[in-house]
């Protein structure tokens, strides 16, 4: 390694927009150096004589630096430490600061000495579609050999704490025009766009606007030097109320109807993050009009040993030198298909670099930035490539050989020559990749040889080089026409500025087609030449994917893995396709592209998480009464979004010890359940009767005013949707109650069929489930507590009988009490103001202790229920059971004209005898309790797969009959009543055995409901 | 009915709004100058839900003292009072708290045979009052709306989403709004918000 010194120093001492001022020490692969203020870890490196940073993906080759920005495909790193840790970040794209700690990626045990780097002397062995074509057989091992795989291959290594400490935000904003990208097109577009006074984002990536120009040292712009135009303009922008300028922010997702989001990095450049802001800000953006200036992107050449460290494109070196005054290298050769290389080298001799050559394959290049060149002394090779870069870690010596016009042949001999660092360019790509999320087409340019973007789907327009207008006086001409298009198109209106005049080096754009590069040797001799660099995709891979029969683009590009690395193929898209439509005899067109998705450069999922994390992942809603359950020491369990009491276990109980404490006090003293959450509906109108007739399955025409009833719901297709007990309470009103998950719903429900099928009813519902507060005392004692509790209302059966409602009030709180039960014992439901609803419990507490009133929760409630066969609707039913399948006939009436579901039930394959019917089970060991969901079959015997009968949708202990009870949905169950089932166990038990009855185990007269404990 | 209760015997009876656990906070603004967000509860803010056609709208307007006949997504006005469009037969008014049960009688008094429908919701909902510079900006974390004043003006109401709850928001001014939840997401709604101003600085009364 001879050629290139430590000492020689590879910072210009005057270029660039580096603070000098301001030094910062940062560490890479446990080495400290310095670097500047406003250096990326790039240039920083590359000034500290670091070119090589990583290892590549497949073949574990060394990697350096390629290019200058977010198109970066080598130079991957992990930056942070162990819970801030984040890998896969571009070094071209971090900003260093005090403290910065970045790590190499994909190398064991170190940069320079990497064992996977076997992989690579191998790499014959390693063609195309080698996985699919090694790992197939046996296809039961393909487990073991992904993970041996993902080992050897894979990025780096997520933080190694998963708890992310970073906060991060979403914000939403709307603006009248979005700008994807802050070059000079797109503060111009900005520019005149603002004086719509619409409002304008200008989100660039970059640490500041300004873009490409602020590293080019030989472009004017209104006769001043290009950055002094950008400051000047960002100035004019920032004093302006109606622009948002958003540096560090990628516009990286373009969704339906100009949905754009942008990830904004706050902190990542701040060596202290402050804990007031978050780390990233996703912003989700609706822009009326969206104009996308994102530049283009500089092609490599693909020859053998191009991924060398040292070999970097040519305008890269260019912005690295003039922006940050970092020179990647002392002895230059170039190679060539364009006039852009030449500003590089005209730009790199004026910092005291030697150029030493230009080997040009256009075998008569001409044209002023030629000329200049020539002028300057540096030697231009026409009709020349370099074949092949070599070196061992870093480039050293490059073979130079005449090529035909298309590079794909030598046709003389070659010589070498000796530098540390070897620039190539292929041309320019515009980013068309937003453009092309919004589903944007694309044309394909002969001239520039690049796809540009053609007819749009979206309300955008592309500029710039983002629309291969490269030429910066047409791409601000371009920049202010957009803008006032947008401008009109938004409805808005501003006067016409003078676009600015750029002058600089007179260049053509043409760029010639020269896909793979020979290297003077037999096909598949030689070094690689990689077009895809982060995945490792070769030339050759593309056209060996071509003779295997890959002749579609979107299969070549899954078969070789082109263009599905991190980068998406940014620097890689067009010359696979050149390649493979050379290996094809057909035209790039006609070939096509793949298709563009977001994000554009990779996104943490921290910032698209953003807040909806820990306790703000989703709402948890509590009733009146929560905190006295949490003092008691109640469990708790999701019911929906709300946390209900699930037991009260005391002093030390189980949950099962507690369960059947609670459910044996409901049948002997009282128990109170808090029943807030269930769902209630108020329903007015002279039609109320009418609507609730056609919505339920049973009559209510009828119904008495003070008078409850339960309902039943079915779907159109008659699946059963939902239940619960209404009440009128006057002749025009009723208080409808639903289960507590299925309240939004079934409004949703009600006020979709009277607004689209039954208008003329004259009836109104309103939620008013939060206006109550539900505490449901019920037992023997249950009516003796309610006395108690002052309650003014004649608790007689014969004044206050089951299912009849009264106002009143209880604890001398205003109350409207249902008599009503879901235990099957004596019961009221006392609705209260919700306010008071914590009150009401308190007092019902108090006043009952003395008879053992004992709450109870939403576990006790489930046994208590199943022990009377009450169906819950979405245990006992999943929306495939219908009222017929559940043996709720009696709750269907066949008299009703009309009702929900009543067609569906009509049909003949309803009554189908195999239907899934539900039944009741009883152990045959009555201490065994069969799991919830566990499958029955007649034969445990049956060699499988078995026949299924259907499932146990409720099983429990039922402490008041002393013995297991459970429901089962089980095909023509109800012909099975007497006969035994089996349910085989998962976990090798023996089959539980029980036998088929009915689903009322408890007091199957109902005589407890007027039972009274004296 | 529990409306027609004589409110003074209950005086006694604690009742609480959804504040009842949630405690004081605050965060000074980074800047150190007035924070950008204060929060406090409209404590038992009377809330009626009403659904009738336009015609009722001349009777509704007497008895509440204001048009209540607004344009959709807009609000009416007093010192006390709002009439808020929901749809084009729902309206939501609020009054002054401990008013709402003789409102809604009175107004369904006056309706008569009328086909409308009055729903005391107070205690359903929790009411927010949003005052401060930054108010907008912390809503727009969690809303995806046109929060702009330009956009969302004075006098504009809107049924929408904070993150994952459903809310109704009221422009009062630039720097002040109305935010009503239902009661069981008010914890919800307040930890949002206070989280969302955090880089503002906000004092959340209680």
């Amino acid at each position: 390694m001879g050629l290139f010194s430590n000492k020689e120093a590879m910072r210009s001492p005057s270029a660039g927009r580096i603070n000098r001022q301001k030094s910062v020490t940062f560490t890479f692969d446990g080495k400290t150096y310095k670097g500047f203020e406003g250096d990326t870890l790039a240039s920083a490196l590359l000034a500290n004589h670091v070119h090589l940073v990583g290892r590549s993906f497949k073949y574990h080759r060394p990697r350096g630096i390629m290019a200058s920005g977010s198109e970066e495909a080598n130079a991957l790193v992990r930056v942070g430490k162990g819970a801030y840790a984040e890998p896969n970040l571009r070094a071209t794209q971090v900003e260093i600061y005090e403290g910065l700690y970045a790590e190499s990626q994909n190398r064991f045990p170190n940069l320079k000495m990497d064992v996977g780097a076997v992989n690579s002397l191998l790499s014959r062995f390693f063609p195309a579609g080698f996985y699919y074509k090694t790992f197939m057989w046996p296809a039961s091992l393909w487990m073991t050999y992904e993970h041996v795989i993902r080992q050897a291959a894979g990025l780096g290594r997520v933080a190694d704490d998963p708890n992310d400490p970073d906060r991060y935000e979403h914000t939403h904003a709307h603006c009248e025009i979005l700008i994807a990208g802050g070059g000079v097109a797109g503060l111009m577009a900005g520019l005149q766009a603002a004086q719509s006074g619409g409002r304008v984002i200008i989100a660039d990536e970059q640490n500041e606007l300004g873009g490409w120009l602020l590293g080019e040292s030989d472009t004017m712009i209104d006769n001043k030097p290009a950055d002094s135009w950008i400051e000047e303009t960002i100035a004019r922008l920032a004093e302006m109320d109606n622009v948002t300028l958003l540096p560090r922010t990628t516009v990286f997702g373009y969704g339906d109807h100009n949905f754009i989001t942008l990830c904004e990095r706050v902190t990542d450049h701040l060596p202290e993050r402050p804990a007031h802001l978050p780390r990233q800000r996703l912003w989700k953006v609706r822009a009326t009009e969206v104009i996308i200036a994102t530049g283009a992107h500089e092609r490599p050449l693909v020859f053998s040993g191009n991924d060398l460290p040292g070999v970097m494109l040519a305008g890269a070196a260019r912005q690295f030198a003039n922006r940050y005054g970092a020179l990647a290298g002392r002895r230059v050769v170039i190679t060539t298909n364009n006039d852009d290389a030449y500003r590089s080298a005209i730009a790199l001799q004026k910092l005291g670099v030697m150029v030493r050559s230009i080997a040009d394959i256009r075998p008569n290049p001409k044209g002023p930035l030629i000329k200049a060149v020539r002028e300057a002394g540096i030697e231009v090779l026409a009709g020349h490539a370099v074949t092949t870069a070599a070196g061992q870690l870093r480039v050293g010596r490059v073979e130079i050989s005449p090529v035909t016009a298309d590079g794909s042949e030598v046709t003389g001999e070659a010589f070498h020559q000796d530098c540390d660092l070897l620039l190539m360019s292929g041309g320019l790509s515009p980013a068309v990749h937003l453009h092309s999320q919004a589903r944007g087409k694309l044309k394909w340019d002969e001239a520039n040889l690049c796809f540009r973007p053609s007819i749009t789907t979206e309300r955008n327009q592309s500029i710039g080089a983002a629309n291969g207008s490269f030429d910066v006086t047409k791409a601000l001409k371009e920049a202010g026409k957009a803008a006032l298009k947008a401008v009109s198109r938004a409805g808005l209106s501003a006067e016409e500025m003078a676009a600015p005049e750029a002058s600089g080096p007179k260049q053509s754009f043409a760029t010639l087609a020269t896909w793979k590069i020979a290297n003077g040797l037999p096909a598949g001799q030689g070094d690689k030449a990689f077009v895809d660099f982060q995945n490792d995709v070769t030339g050759s891979d593309i056209q060996l994917a071509t003779r295997e029969g890959y002749h579609s683009v979107e299969h070549v590009k899954r078969y070789t893995t082109t263009g599905m690395a991190t980068d998406q193929g940014k620097t890689s898209n067009i010359n696979a396709l050149g390649i493979l439509a050379d290996s094809l005899q057909n035209e790039i067109p006609k070939v096509g592209t793949t298709t563009f998705r977001l994000p554009y450069t990779p996104t943490s999922i921290g910032a698209i998480a953003g807040r909806d994390i820990k306790s703000l992942f989703d709402p948890v809603r509590r009733t009146r009464m929560d905190s006295w359950h949490q003092q008691a020491g109640a469990t708790f369990e999701h019911v929906g979004q709300w946390m209900r009491a699930w037991y009260y276990p005391q002093d030390g109980e189980t949950m099962e010890q507690a369960v059947n404490r609670e459910v044996v006090a409901a049948r002997t003293t009282a128990g109170l359940l808090d029943a807030s959450t269930l769902g209630k509906i108020d329903i007015r109108g002279k039609d109320a009767a009418e609507f609730l007739n056609r919505i339920y399955t049973n009559a209510w025409l009828k119904l008495g005013i003070g008078r409850c009833r339960y309902g039943l719901m079915l779907k159109d297709d008659g699946m059963v949707m939902d239940d619960g007990v209404t009440t009128r309470l006057g002749e025009n009103h009723f208080h409808m109650t639903t289960t507590t998950g299925g309240a939004a719903g079934v409004l949703d429900w009600l006020e979709e069929w009277h607004q689209t099928e039954w208008p003329e009813l004259d009836v109104y519902m309103t939620s008013v489930t939060e206006q109550w507060s539900v505490a449901t005392l019920s037992g023997p004692l249950a009516r003796k507590i309610l006395h108690a509790a002052g309650c003014d209302v004649n608790l007689s059966d014969e004044a206050f009988p089951f299912m009849t409602m009264q106002d009143g009030h209880v604890s001398g709180i205003p109350a409207r009490i249902f008599r009503i039960s879901f235990t099957g014992e004596h019961s009221y439901e006392i609705n209260v103001p919700a306010r008071y609803g914590l009150a009401l419990w308190k007092s019902l507490m108090s006043v009952g202790a003395p008879f053992g009133i004992t709450a109870y929760g939403t576990e006790a409630m489930h046994v208590l229920r199943a022990e009377k066969g009450f169906i819950i609707v979405g245990q006992e039913t999943d929306g495939t059971v219908t009222s017929t399948d559940l043996g709720m006939q009696w709750i269907v009436s066949d008299k009703k004209p009309d009702f929900i579901g009543k067609r569906a039930l009509a049909r003949k394959s309803m009554a189908s005898p195999d239907r899934k019917q539900l039944v009741g089970l009883l152990t045959k060991d009555p201490k065994q309790v069969i799991p919830e969901g566990a499958h029955a079959v007649l034969d445990p015997n049956e060699p499988m797969p078995m026949t299924m009968l259907g499932q146990v949708t409720s099983s429990y202990w039922s402490p008041n009959l002393n013995k297991s009870i459970a429901m089962a949905l089980l095909k023509g169950g109800r012909d099975l009543k007497g006969q035994t089932v089996f349910f085989p166990m998962i976990d090798g038990q023996a089959p539980i055995e029980a036998v088929v009855t009915d689903t009322v185990f408890y007091d199957p007269k109902g005589e407890r409901i007027n039972g009274e404990q004296l | 009915m529990a409306s027609n209760s004589n409110m003074s015997q209950l005086s006694a009876i604690d009742g609480h709004s959804a504040f009842l656990n949630i405690k004081a906070s605050s965060m000074p603004a980074p800047d150190g100058g007035d924070v950008g967000v204060v929060i406090r509860e409209l404590t038992h803010q009377g809330k009626l839900n009403i659904r009738c056609d336009d015609k009722f709208h001349t009777q509704l307007s007497k008895l509440v003292g204001l048009d209540t006949a607004t344009a959709n997504n807009q609000f009416q006005a007093t010192t006390s009072r709002f009439a808020i469009w929901l749809a084009p037969d729902e309206t939501m008014i609020l009054t002054e708290a401990g008013a709402e049960a003789a409102l809604a009688k009175q107004i369904s008094d006056e309706a008569g045979k009328a086909h409308i429908s009055v729903n005391d919701v107070t205690d359903a909902m929790t009411s927010l009052h949003l005052k401060g510079a930054n108010i907008r900006d912390m809503l727009a974390k969690g809303c995806a709306l046109d929060l702009h004043p330009a956009h969302f003006t004075k006098g504009q109401c809107a049924q929408t989403t904070l993150s994952h709850a459903g809310v109704t928001i009221l422009a009062l001014a630039d720097d002040e709004m109305i935010l009503i939840c239902r009661t069981s997401f008010t914890d919800y709604v307040v930890s949002y918000l206070c989280d969302a101003a955090l880089e503002y600085g906000y004092v959340l009364k209680a």
